[in-house]
């Protein structure tokens, strides 16, 4: 249906917001993403929607809680430190419940760090980041296809649990270019109506999007009832990709741009007779366990490699609870695979009982 | 109905909602709070008027108006009023900050916000400390003033000088109107409520940026009674802080020297 | 004839109006509201002037300035009876 065309994944970002529906982004410029800004300033004027440069991501973040406040489709893009100065906002809109996409092409970190691509915010985007007890659901694309194709399903989910979606890419992704097609043409349908925002309270009780509540008690229901939604999305939401899964002795668990690459790897590992298969989540938040599940009858070892020092690891710890020995690799600091070396790290993980060492 | 043979010379404004503020007994909140509502009646924008509350004093505005609200972040009210504004322009989108919010750890949101020229009216309430966290020494502090955190008196080696927001933000091209005014006394009240109505009107005049910095007295945290925090406004905040517009001025320019009958000129 | 009204469970006995009036007619009464302040009256009706400076300066918007005419029964400002109203339509679920 769509066009093919050929586009650095920045800017298809972009218009895949676009062709989402979002009217509306307010961002800083912060390198490997600098190009979602120029792509949108040039282009929303376009579709007659509004790119505003904010005077930083502190900024940024607050006014897309404003315009999400009132109802529109509204994202921003940053990178990792942009991302850290966007907690706050982030917090306070699962507390007051206004939706919004946001994009982190991570770099290496931490600190000022560099402009490498990086996997190293797994943890600050699924284990909260800001401050309080939430969720936000992180999707983790691994090509600029599925990046474009999750923007529609990125608004989509934000709209439906009223709580912000983030998706955690990396600098790879950003700066590559691919062919993509865009499935969603710009005049899609007009959005649903949001009862709930503020449009001036005409007609109707005043509308307040407010994330303060003094009585201990209230504060506690809302929290319940904010987790309410987040086990509803732990269910509904949750995606993941399983590659050559069937009878794998050594299962690869990868997300991203790694995890793409690591296909490579699995391919050589089969086609030499290995028995290795690959997870890929999709879904950071919610981990997918089921892929775990099913594989636990013929999996002897579980590898997991990242770009940074361990994060998703944690999380298929849990989901693999003690049952089979799981090895890690892992380069942070804006190093990269390639498949050569994690047909190396596999081999690796084969030959050693023990493997959970660090490149260099 | 009554027969309304009997007519207001002043009765409690609409928008103002019936509820009783949590406002300490002789706070200037309130009387701005009910000149904001005295003006949203006057212009007959209630249903276009939407809010953002600042951390602070003034943190449950929602409860106070009758219209929409957005609580914001501490600082971040002029963003997120950019947001609403940006995305809903017909709307008429005020922020209401005090020291803390709007001086402190908002400058760069009120700077920006205010250099973009953004369509927004910012209510500021000077009362030279952060009132709501127990008085603390704010960037509005005057020199030698004891507050919880400069207990020997503010010290400029330390900690610098008051910041004059009203003429930092009049220095930049964005704003339609700045004033600085107070409500100390009746007149003043009436001055005030004329300051606030026209940083309103350049917004949906589409001129600019609206401010209005009011200076107000703080009773409990400066330990006086209202009466006497009245007092010590005028003594010592006016000398600092002078009244007056400074962007925008409403004031018709003075009359021309006519030259004398019979001259050249 | 004229006549102020005071809302006496918003008052918080500021005495900004006391201060306030040109004409000294208003001071705190001996009574109690529910919140425990003393709330202002008015003690000298007859020199009242109606300037409604007294108003003007609540901070909590207590105070009603009315021009009554003579032969009409006892006002109930509109803010009063709206409240009224609201609580009505609350009990009533």
């Amino acid at each position: 249906m769509g066009e093919r065309v050929l586009m650095k994944g920045a800017e298809a970002a972009a218009e895949g917001a676009i062709r989402a529906g979002c009217r509306y982004f307010f961002g800083y410029p912060i390198t490997p993403q600098n190009e979602v800004a120029s792509y949108m300033s040039r282009r929303m004027p376009e579709v007659g929607g509004t790119y505003l440069q904010a005077e930083s991501e502190v900024a940024s973040i607050n006014m897309v809680l404003g315009a999400a406040a009132a109802g529109v489709r509204a994202m921003t893009s940053s990178s990792s430190p942009g991302i850290s100065l966007m907690q706050e906002g982030i917090s306070y809109m699962v507390g007051c419940e206004v939706p919004a996409v946001v994009m982190n092409f991570v770099r290496g970190g931490p600190g000022l760090g560099g402009i490498g691509p990086s996997q190293c915010d797994y943890f600050q985007a699924t284990k909260g980041g800001g401050h309080g007890d939430y969720n936000l659901v992180v999707l983790g694309p691994s090509s600029i296809q599925e990046l474009v194709d999750m923007m529609g399903d990125a608004f989509e989910i934000a709209d439906r649990y009223r709580n912000p979606v983030l998706i955690l890419a990396d600098g790879i992704i950003a700066q590559m270019m691919e062919a993509v097609e865009f499935k969603q043409s710009v005049d899609s349908t007009p959005l649903s109506r949001k009862p709930w925002a503020v449009t001036g309270a005409k007609g109707r009780r005043k509308n307040i999007i407010n994330s303060l509540d003094l009585i201990p008690e209230k504060l506690e229901k809302h929290n319940w009832d904010l987790q309410a939604k987040f086990k509803q999305a732990a269910l509904d939401e949750v995606r993941w990709e399983e590659y050559c899964l069937e009878g794998a002795e050594l299962v690869l668990v990868c997300f991203g741009t790694v995890a793409r690459i690591a296909k490579k790897s699995v391919d050589n590992a089969r086609a030499a007779g290995i028995p290795i298969g690959l997870i890929r989540p999709i879904s950071l938040w919610p981990f997918s366990v089921a892929p775990f599940e099913k594989v636990m009858p013929s999996a002897k070892k579980f590898l997991v490699v990242e770009m940074n020092t361990g994060q998703m690891l944690e999380d298929v710890r849990l989901a693999v609870a003690g049952r089979r020995p799981i090895a890690f690799h892992g380069k942070p600091g804006g190093t990269t695979y390639n498949p050569e070396l994690i047909d190396q790290v596999i081999h690796q993980a084969l030959e050693k009982e023990r493997f959970d060492e660090h490149s260099n | 109905m009554s027969t309304r043979t009997d007519r207001p010379i002043y009765e409690r404004p609409k928008s103002l909602s019936l509820v009783r503020s949590n406002y300490c007994p002789g706070c200037h909140h309130g009387i701005i709070h009910r000149l904001l509502a005295e003006v949203i009646d006057e212009l007959g924008i209630r249903e276009q008027v939407v809010t953002i509350a600042p951390v602070g004093c003034a943190v449950l505005l929602y409860d106070y108006f009758e219209v929409d609200c957005v609580q914001s972040p501490h600082g971040r009210a002029p963003a997120v009023a950019t947001g609403i504004k940006r995305s809903r322009p017909e709307l008429t989108v005020i922020t209401y900050q005090g020291d803390g919010d709007l001086a402190a750890i908002g400058t760069a949101e009120i700077i920006h916000a205010a250099n973009r020229g953004e369509r927004i009216t910012t209510i500021f309430v000077n009362n030279t400390n952060f009132g709501m966290t127990g008085g603390q020494m704010a960037p509005t502090t005057l020199l030698g003033q004891k507050t919880e955190t400069s207990p020997y008196g503010r010290d400029a080696r330390a900690n610098g000088f008051p910041i004059r927001v009203s003429e930092m933000i009049s220095s930049l091209t964005g704003p339609a109107y700045v004033a600085r005014v107070a409500v100390f006394d009746p007149p003043h009240v009436m001055a005030a409520r004329k300051a606030i109505r026209r940083a309103i009107q350049v917004q949906r005049e589409d001129l600019g940026f609206g401010f209005v910095e009011i200076l107000s007295n703080c009773p409990t945290n400066w330990g006086l009674t209202p009466v006497e925090a009245t007092r010590w406004l005028k003594e010592n905040m006016l000398p600092y802080y002078p009244l007056g517009e400074f962007v925008g001025s409403t004031q018709p320019p003075a009359a021309s020297k006519q030259p004398p009958a019979g001259s050249m000129s | 004839m004229r006549k102020v009204t005071i809302n006496e469970d918003y008052c918080k006995a500021c005495e900004l109006c006391v201060s306030a009036c040109p004409k000294q007619v208003l001071a705190l009464s001996s009574r109690l509201n529910a919140n425990g302040y003393h709330p202002v009256e008015l003690i000298d009706e007859p020199h009242c002037t109606m300037c409604a400076f007294c108003a003007r300066m609540c901070p909590d918007a207590a105070i009603e300035v009315w021009l009554v005419a003579a032969a009409d029964p006892p006002l109930q400002s509109d803010s009063l009876r709206q409240r009224d109203t609201i609580e009505k339509e609350q009990k009533n679920g």
